[in-house]
């Protein structure tokens, strides 16, 4: 038997004493949850001095640099025989003594170690967050654009209702019109909010964490439908998408005073603003924002008229502009751009030949507003004159009047400051980032489980391959026979052992939903039992508590009634629902049926772990039968004449694997 | 050993010379803290030691020893010269800190290192004069240290030697010669003696010019039995043509008893007997091998082989290259009559095991 163990490229040394047992373990009885990988029994190496270099002299206590080799997780392979069973294992020094002991950790580890390391939630999947420019009063997109997409809005009930927000009022005398209250409480709008496809969530995953998640055809289909309505609506920068451009008309005067007035509005981001009507048109704030503006104004004063002093200078004062915030009555913030006070300007006339002075004054900040106030913008010449007593004389023409002057260019910009808060009505609505708050590792896990799938060990690096428990509990067809391959224990055909107890499992076994008190139901209404007809087993254990909510139906009570619009209080738990065609349209609702469709898959597994026989024989597995090994294949054993899953293979040097089945009960 | 005092410390480091199995000591005084960085040139390794009451020692073997190549001792061409990685030169720099907090850094220390040790208080001399056989049939390496360039006489014929280290010279003898005396040129080729009972490292003797070296006898007809050659205690290779005893083929069971109930069915109702089966046999062979009537010198060169940790026997030249394949000597007593000034010397070979078919 010739063995090569390679350790991060470098081969090793191995002796008579380096046995490898190889624990290839499968998680098929093992609960979702905890997922398991393959691992060898401590291997020992012998003490040489190409091994001591390998794991970096980690015998030798002096503290040194460098020395960190004994605490990484290195990269091992190992052929047997010139066939590779482990092909990209992690390995870890556990002791040095006479010899150096160390682990491998194979299969499943490296993509499940990708998902668990990245430690990564699902709104945190991608920088490049898309929007959706959110209405409140959005419509569902048709089912045929929802099936091309990756998310839509899907037709949803938002709203949190209970009974007494739909008092009936009796009305002697009916309105002309029907307000829409009279139905429907306070509600504004469906604010539907967008849906995420699950498919399209697992494709973030895998890009994000480097590995690739395989499905069953039938779980496939299944997360096919799978939808997740966004629950939270935070808003990010893309939220305002546009820029509120205002623009002041190009204005030769030479009045002192000028104020308020209309200007053009270029663009208006109507997440915060709408064009106001009445005196002066100013915008009128529909949501509250800090609001960062810039503002540049150029301006020209024809001093062509005026004589300068006896420095040769003219003396000058301004414009100025101003943004106002008026919040009420009498309540008003100026926001100012330009020369404000009674200070004089210097300016020597020799520099401007042609008498046309040129500035550009710009002005920059934050400022809060808040729903319901007015902005307006206004333009003032300085108070004071440009030629009076208390100025060097400028002579001609006297008396007060201001130069000829010409603004042009005058453009305020007006963006959102900062992003926090709610998307707000005629905004955008990131989309990724308003996913669950929900760990990428667990969402796999809870898919496997509502798709009744297990992963497959014998994988390769960074896959995750799921297979359906049916495929294995209902597919004797496809069975491998290993009758051949039989060491019996004794010339009596018994198996060396059996055991009648899954580890882990109890009588009851429940999928538990999320807890929401939003919902109709009370808890553990949506609940799913696993039953085993075992009076020894524990009575009852939670498999798994699922990391969103069930809904009532098509029921995502995001809004309350009394609350216009907007989440009071905390909004529901996640859901996760399956879309439909609704008469061309694309809906939603949760999956009422998804325990019987669950279970029915899972009767096989059930009634074989119900009554179960788990038997360990020694069985003759070449090094290829091990490299070779398919979870999802029944052992068919004549001997017994009955068929099995495999568990569990612990193979070593022997050639002879004790390999731990369950049989299968059809 | 050496010693040097900077700045108030003093510190004691090994010889010119030393070997990676003997402790390879460093000893400052007046200090709490060594930091010592090893190299051979490509590779670097960086170390702390901490001192007691003002005493700072550190045995470096294990760094020293991590820096060879172990793997490429063995390439050897045979063509006329080759220097093994056996021996190569470490260089070792000091930075003690002193107790009242102080860095003092050595100047760098260079000591030419060799694969091996010296056994302690034994007059064991490395390096020195030998008595050679070369069976000329086979591959045969003379192994010097030289200290600096030399030129090899074997006789009126010569090899160059470029410079420091150790060298494997595949002899220059003219035809017919029986015997030759090996001379050093330029006095490079410089001994070492384990001769300070407490001192680890060692002393590099005065070399002559044209000093006798060795003497090789030439054994011209020799051309049956096993050729092995192995690496001596001090990292230098040896060889030697032995005669076969009586060969033992050990086997033995791999695998287990394998019965298989199913193919007893197959046969016949209630008949179980041709199910059982072992898994595997296999085979090991030993071979003892001897050399006959042998002097006291030879004797101890020989001795060497059973615990060398690299024996090689020779299968051949392929394409112009010498094949070798790893054998084991197996453990055991080895016995010399102390009396007789000629006496044999038997040991026992494993060749690898032989493979086998199994089920």
């Amino acid at each position: 038997m010739t063995q090569e163990l390679y350790i991060d490229g470098i081969l090793a040394d191995m002796d008579d004493n380096s046995n490898v047992w190889l624990d290839v373990k499968t998680n098929l009885l093992s609960d979702i949850t905890k997922i398991q990988s393959s691992v060898t029994l401590t291997i020992s190496l012998p003490m040489t001095q190409n091994n001591k270099r390998i794991i970096g002299l980690a015998q030798v206590i002096t503290q040194r640099q460098g020395e960190d080799m004994a605490w990484r997780i290195h990269t091992a392979q190992y052929r047997r025989n010139g066939v590779t069973l482990i092909e990209s294992g992690r390995l870890t020094v556990v002791n040095v003594g006479d010899t150096i002991g160390c682990t491998i950790v194979w299969g499943l580890y490296d993509a499940v170690a990708r998902l668990l390391k990245a430690d990564v939630s699902l709104n945190a999947l991608t920088e490049e967050v898309n929007t959706v420019l959110w209405t409140g009063n959005n419509t569902p997109d048709t089912y045929a654009a929802a099936q091309a997409a990756d998310y839509f809005f899907a037709a949803l009930d938002m709203w949190y209702t209970t009974a007494q927000d739909y008092p009936w009022t009796n009305s002697d005398s009916l309105p002309a019109t029907i307000p829409d209250e009279r139905f429907r409480g306070r509600r504004r709008g469906t604010c539907l909010h967008p849906s995420v496809k699950v498919s399209y969530v697992l494709q973030l995953i895998q890009t994000y964490c480097n590995v690739t998640i395989n499905w069953s055809q039938a779980a496939q289909a299944v997360i096919d439908t799978l939808v997740i309505p966004l629950v939270d609506n935070k808003a990010n920068a893309d939220t305002y998408r546009s820029t509120t451009v205002v623009s002041f008309p190009q204005k030769a005067k030479t009045e002192r005073t000028l104020g308020l007035f209309a200007p053009s509005y270029v663009s208006i981001d109507s997440a915060i603003f709408r064009q106001g009507s009445g005196d002066n048109a100013p915008l009128e704030v529909t949501s509250d924002a800090d609001i960062h503006a810039t503002m540049s104004v150029n301006v020209e004063y024809d001093m062509s008229g005026f004589t300068p002093d006896s420095a040769g200078n003219w003396k000058m004062r301004g414009v100025y502009c101003a943004i106002i915030v008026e919040h009420g009555e009498n309540d008003r913030d100026y926001y100012y751009c330009g020369l404000r006070y009674n200070s004089q300007t210097s300016i020597k006339a020799s520099d401007y030949p042609s008498g046309i002075v040129s500035v550009t004054l710009t002005g920059e900040g934050v400022f809060p507003v808040k729903t319901d106030d007015k902005v307006y913008f206004a333009r003032y010449w300085q108070q004071s004159n440009f030629g009076g007593s208390n100025t060097n004389p400028v002579t001609t023409p006297a008396n007060d009047n201001p130069p000829t002057t010409f603004l042009s260019g005058v453009a305020v910009n007006m963006r959102p400051a900062n992003i926090e808060g709610q998307v707000p009505v005629n905004g955008y609505y990131p989309i990724e980032s308003n996913l669950p708050d929900i760990k990428a590792v667990d969402f796999v896990k809870f898919l496997a489980a509502y798709t009744g799938s297990f992963p497959l060990q014998i994988a390769s690096d960074s896959v995750i391959t799921f297979a359906s428990l049916s495929e294995v509990f209902g597919n004797v067809d496809n069975a491998v026979d290993w009758s051949g391959k039989l060491i019996a224990r004794s010339a009596e055909n018994t198996p060396k052992e059996v055991q009648f107890h899954p580890n882990e499992w109890a009588q009851v076994n429940r999928y538990e939903w999320q807890e929401d008190e939003r919902n109709d139901h009370e808890a553990g209404y949506y609940s799913l039992s696993l039953l085993l007809d075992d009076d020894t087993l524990e009575r009852e254990r939670t498999v798994m508590t699922f990391p969103f909510a069930a809904s009532d139906g098509n029921r995502v009570p995001v809004y309350t009634t009394d609350s216009n619009g907007t989440t009071e209080g905390s909004p529901c738990k996640p859901r996760i629902m399956q879309m439909y065609d609704n008469g061309g349209n694309v809906a939603a609702q949760f999956e009422s049926a998804w325990g019987e469709r669950l279970m029915t898959a899972l009767e096989p597994f059930r009634r074989s772990l119900q009554h179960a026989k788990i038997i360990t024989e020694r069985i003759v597995l070449s090094d290829i039968d091990v490299m070779r090994f398919d979870e999802r294949r029944p052992v068919y054993l004549a001997q017994y004449g009955a068929y099995f899953a495999v568990l569990e293979i612990k193979q070593s040097n022997e050639l002879a694997a004790d390999v731990t089945m369950l049989r299968i009960l059809q | 050993m050496r010693q040097v005092t900077t700045s108030g410390v003093t510190l004691k480091y090994p010889d010119a010379v030393g070997f990676a199995f003997n402790p390879c000591l460093l000893v400052a005084d007046n200090t709490q803290k060594m930091d010592i960085t090893v190299s051979n040139g490509t590779d670097t390794l960086t170390m702390t030691y901490y001192g007691f009451n003002g005493s700072a020692y550190a045995d470096i073997r294990a760094y020293i020893q991590a820096l060879f190549s172990e793997k490429d001792f063995g390439s050897l061409t045979y063509g006329t010269v080759q220097q093994i990685p056996t021996g190569q030169p470490i260089y070792i720099n000091v930075t003690a800190t002193t107790v009242g907090g102080t860095e003092v850094v050595f100047s760098p220390i260079t000591v030419f290192y060799v694969w091996g040790a010296l056994k302690i208080g034994a007059q064991e001399v490395f390096n020195g004069y030998r008595h050679l056989t070369y069976f000329a049939n086979y591959p045969f390496t003379l192994g010097v240290y030289t200290t600096g360039a030399t030129s090899i006489k074997f006789g009126n014929n010569s090899r160059s030697i470029s410079g420091e280290g150790v060298w494997n010279v595949v002899p220059n003898i003219a035809a017919g010669a029986t015997e030759v005396v090996v001379r050093d040129n330029n006095g490079t080729v410089r001994n070492v003696t384990f001769d300070t009972t407490f001192d680890f490292t060692f002393h590099l003797s005065a070399g002559t010019n044209n000093q006798a070296i060795a003497t090789i006898k030439v054994d011209r007809e020799a051309n049956e039995g096993y050729y092995l050659r192995w690496l001596n205690r001090q990292g230098m290779w040896c060889y030697w043509l032995f005669k076969e005893g009586a060969g033992k083929y050990q086997s033995a069971v791999d695998g287990e008893y394998w019965r298989n109930n199913i193919i007893a069915y197959d046969q016949s109702y209630g008949y179980q007997g041709g199910a059982v089966r072992y898994q595997s046999h296999n085979r090991q062979e030993v071979i003892p091998v001897c050399v006959p009537l042998v002097d006291r010198e030879t004797w101890q060169y020989l001795l060497d082989i059973i615990s060398s940790p690299l024996v090689d026997l020779y299968t051949g030249m392929s394409n112009g290259v010498a094949q070798w394949v790893s054998v084991n000597v197996q453990a055991g007593t080895t016995t010399r009559d102390m009396n007789a000034e000629l006496s044999d010397f038997i040991c026992n070979i494993e060749l690898p095991e032989t493979p086998t078919q199994h089920l």
